[in-house]
């Protein structure tokens, strides 16, 4: 078996468990949306559903990744390899982004139901085609977010690992003043208006705002379309590689078994 | 092949591992790096596995600096569970051979047929013993020139450490390969070895060729290392 093929196999398998619980439970979430909008005859009750496992989605590549690192972490004979270090993490990657990838077309199917099925007599109707190109900017961006998040947490978790000689509290310290340090930096950046004109300068029109209206004691669901910035979905996609890169460096040459 | 530690530290906080050490390992031979828990044997296989990195010194496997590149020539048996208990016994050889090229199935199928192994079990219903003699099929199983076996008989009954030394008797080359025992366990290994290194608080005291211990000073390895444990600490074994 090629090498590579090996490891994400392996990371299929050490990680297989807890995708599918997680994955039940999103199931289990979204019968009980339309279970309970049918039960009170208010079809726009899976709205809300809809938006939290959104939201529960741009944590769930962070969590994965959390989750299997610290499980590599028990013996860290994960690093006795011969692979790049780049290559063990990139091979996690591949694994949750197909969970992710799995889990967003089922959030997308849902949406399509409630829209054009279950809910499209209170859901203000738009065109399969708009419905397309929403559902794939939308998407895009979850996953960007997903693994920017996802990124920042192997980076630390790799700042803290390398750090082992050093007492506990020192490892969190230097965790703590990354992210206060970068989050500092990202402010200062973004109060320069010119610059954060330029950021958020270019947009993509999608429709991306959903809001409940409620009027002769029914629920309806409005859609508005909203823009998405284009340059910050760049830059965190830049920030995902520099980010993967330094973790991958650390891996190699400072995490000590 | 060389495997060569020059003047390496290493520390832990405060603490030194090992301190200035210097020691050179040959293929053809079976070395016993000997001393008590927290000596500083476990310390040593892991930079010569470049799993751990020195703080002075250098760490050489023929004449090159170790990375954790060097894992593929260098086989590994640590004294900690190194598996995914998800995977099943084929599994987990499946995954070792996908990542070293000088993996030989045969030799790992052989070997799981002689500790009575079950292919099909999974890792996490293995006993203890089980999974001592597992990771002894994933590391013997490779062709790499230095094998190196942190603590393989820790909590293993007799009858599995018997199982253990017949294997590594059997199934070495000792014309490519160079084995390195770290134990605290000295009776165990003493009929396979060559050379006998001792190592207290992180130094080593004394290295020593088996033979010559015994026909030219009529002691037994573990008697050798109890005197040099009197003369340098109170070390106990």
């Amino acid at each position: 078996m090629n090498p590579i093929k090996g490891l994400i196999k392996k990371d299929f398998r050490i990680t297989r468990n807890l995708f599918f619980t997680w994955a039940g439970a999103i199931i289990l979430a979204m019968g009980a949306g339309v279970g309970l909008s049918a039960y009170t005859s208010q079809p726009a009750g899976t709205l809300p559903v809809i938006f939290l496992l959104g939201l529960v989605h741009i944590v769930f590549a962070p969590i994965m990744m959390f989750v299997t690192l610290n499980q590599e972490a028990k013996t860290q004979l994960w690093l006795y390899t011969p692979r790049r270090a780049v290559d063990l993490i990139v091979s996690k990657f591949t694994v949750i982004f197909s969970y992710q990838l799995i889990m967003q077309l089922l959030l997308s199917i849902y949406t399509a139901f409630n829209l054009f099925w279950f809910g499209r007599d209170v859901y203000e109707q738009i065109g399969p085609r708009l419905f397309g190109e929403a559902a794939i900017i939308l998407n895009i961006a979850l996953i960007v977010f997903g693994f920017y998040f996802t990124s920042c947490l192997t980076f630390l978790w790799t700042v803290y690992h390398s750090l082992k000689k050093r007492a506990k509290v020192l490892r969190w310290a230097a965790v703590l003043l990354l992210v206060f340090g970068y989050n500092l930096l990202e402010g200062l950046i973004l109060s320069y208006d010119p610059l954060s004109e330029l950021i958020f300068k270019y947009k993509v029109n999608v429709i991306s705002n959903a809001a409940l209206r409620y009027s002769e004691e029914k629920w309806s669901v409005m859609l508005e379309p909203a823009g998405i910035p284009v340059i910050p979905l760049l830059l965190y996609g830049l920030l995902i590689a520099v980010l993967l890169g330094l973790a991958a460096k650390l891996l190699d040459r400072k995490v000590e078994v | 092949m060389v495997l060569e530690l020059k003047n390496v530290s290493k520390f832990y906080g405060k603490t030194a591992a090992l301190n200035k050490v210097s020691l050179t390992f040959e293929k053809g031979k079976i070395y016993g790096l000997l001393g008590p828990n927290g000596s500083g044997k476990s310390t040593s296989l892991k930079l010569m596995t470049g799993l751990v990195f020195p703080d002075e010194g250098a760490v050489k496997l023929n004449g090159t600096l170790v990375t954790r590149k060097t894992s593929e020539k260098v086989a590994y048996l640590t004294e900690l569970d190194m598996f995914y208990d998800v995977f099943t016994v084929q599994e987990t050889i499946d995954y070792v051979a996908s990542q070293f090229a000088d993996f030989n199935k045969e030799k790992a199928l052989q070997l799981l047929q002689e500790l009575k192994l079950d292919p099909t079990k999974k890792v996490r219903s293995l006993s203890k013993g089980n999974r001592g003699r597992l990771k002894l099929v994933t590391t013997l199983s490779r062709n790499a020139e230095a094998i190196l076996l942190d603590e393989p008989f820790s909590g293993l009954d007799p009858m599995v450490r018997d199982s253990i030394v017949q294997s590594l008797l059997k199934y070495l080359d000792f014309d490519h390969q160079v084995l390195i025992i770290a134990t605290h366990e000295i009776n165990e290994i003493e009929s396979l070895l060559d050379e006998a290194v001792a190592i207290q608080y992180g130094k080593v005291i004394g290295q020593e060729k088996v033979e010559s211990l015994r026909e030219e000073r009529g002691l037994s390895v573990l008697q050798w290392f109890k005197q040099l444990s009197s003369k340098y600490g109170e070390g106990e074994i």
